[in-house]
């Protein structure tokens, strides 16, 4: 089945050609699908679903454990992506063209659309460097060794999350970061961006 | 309650700030002080650095503990 998916994703994964098939032909109930969409959002944002919700939704569906778990997964790939569309290439009808096209109803549909402006997902992500201070120290003597006079960095890495690295760096390490981060700059300039 | 840690070692480091990105730091003397512990269940390092007159402080208060023990 060809989909034509433009802002949602660049390769359809294969949980929601799964998901979509599932949906077009019918035979998953409204009321399962709302509740994997809304056990989704909260697993997005960070929230536990208790093992008892899982058992409910199972008793109240009569598809097999695999089904309802391929089909979850598909549920999560489809809200994630709604979720990580930029902000200036999100349109709301388009969104809600592409998610009709796979199979979702028109109020599912909006309501995962709507999820972009009203939900704040809790999606891990890598933390970003806020401020870096450093410093040149001389060690002038340890309780090992009485004259040392060796030059080192101390480095203090603040980072947006509030966690503070405080790292030493020797000399030989400090020429080697300098010239990874040469390199990276050097990368950056021929990027044609 | 706060747990006492025993220690096992101690090594210190004593050096000079030669240049910084904060430039009151610059020309300042310091002394690091590593202590390992041991937790009962583990060894623990804490590293820990003095500035001169906290490094004082902290000999005035050993020698005081030292000459309570005679």
């Amino acid at each position: 089945m060809n989909y034509t998916s433009n802002l949602l994703f660049v390769t359809v994964p294969k949980s929601v050609e799964q998901l979509s098939k599932q949906l077009q032909s019918k035979i998953v109930d409204p009321l399962i699908l709302q509740t994997l969409i809304d056990f989704s959002v909260r697993y997005w944002k960070g929230e536990e679903i208790c093992h008892k919700e899982w058992e409910a939704l199972l008793k109240n569906s009569y598809l097999p454990l695999t089904m309802i778990e391929n089909l979850f997964s598909g549920v999560l790939n489809l809200t994630l992506a709604v979720f990580q569309i930029p902000e200036k290439l999100f349109t709301p009808e388009l969104v809600l063209a592409e998610l009709i096209q796979f199979g979702l109803a028109v109020e599912q549909a909006e309501q995962i659309t709507k999820l972009k402006t009203t939900s704040a997902p809790n999606i891990p992500k890598l933390p970003k460097l806020n401020h870096v201070k450093w410093r040149i120290d001389v060690t002038i003597s340890t309780s090992d060794v009485s004259r040392i006079l060796e030059p080192w960095i101390l480095m203090e890495i603040n980072l947006e999350s509030g966690d503070q690295k405080t790292v030493h760096i020797p000399v030989a390490q400090f020429h080697s970061l300098r010239y990874q981060v040469a390199s990276c700059l050097n990368q950056f300039s021929k990027m044609p961006v | 309650m706060t747990k006492n840690f025993q220690l096992v070692d101690l090594a210190w480091e004593l050096g000079v700030t030669a240049a910084s990105s904060c430039e009151e730091q610059v020309g300042q003397t310091y002394v690091r002080i590593k202590m390992k512990l041991n937790t009962g269940s583990s060894l623990e390092t804490t590293v820990m650095e003095l500035s001169l007159k906290q490094f004082y402080d902290l000999l005035h208060e050993l020698e005081k503990a030292q000459n309570n023990m005679k």
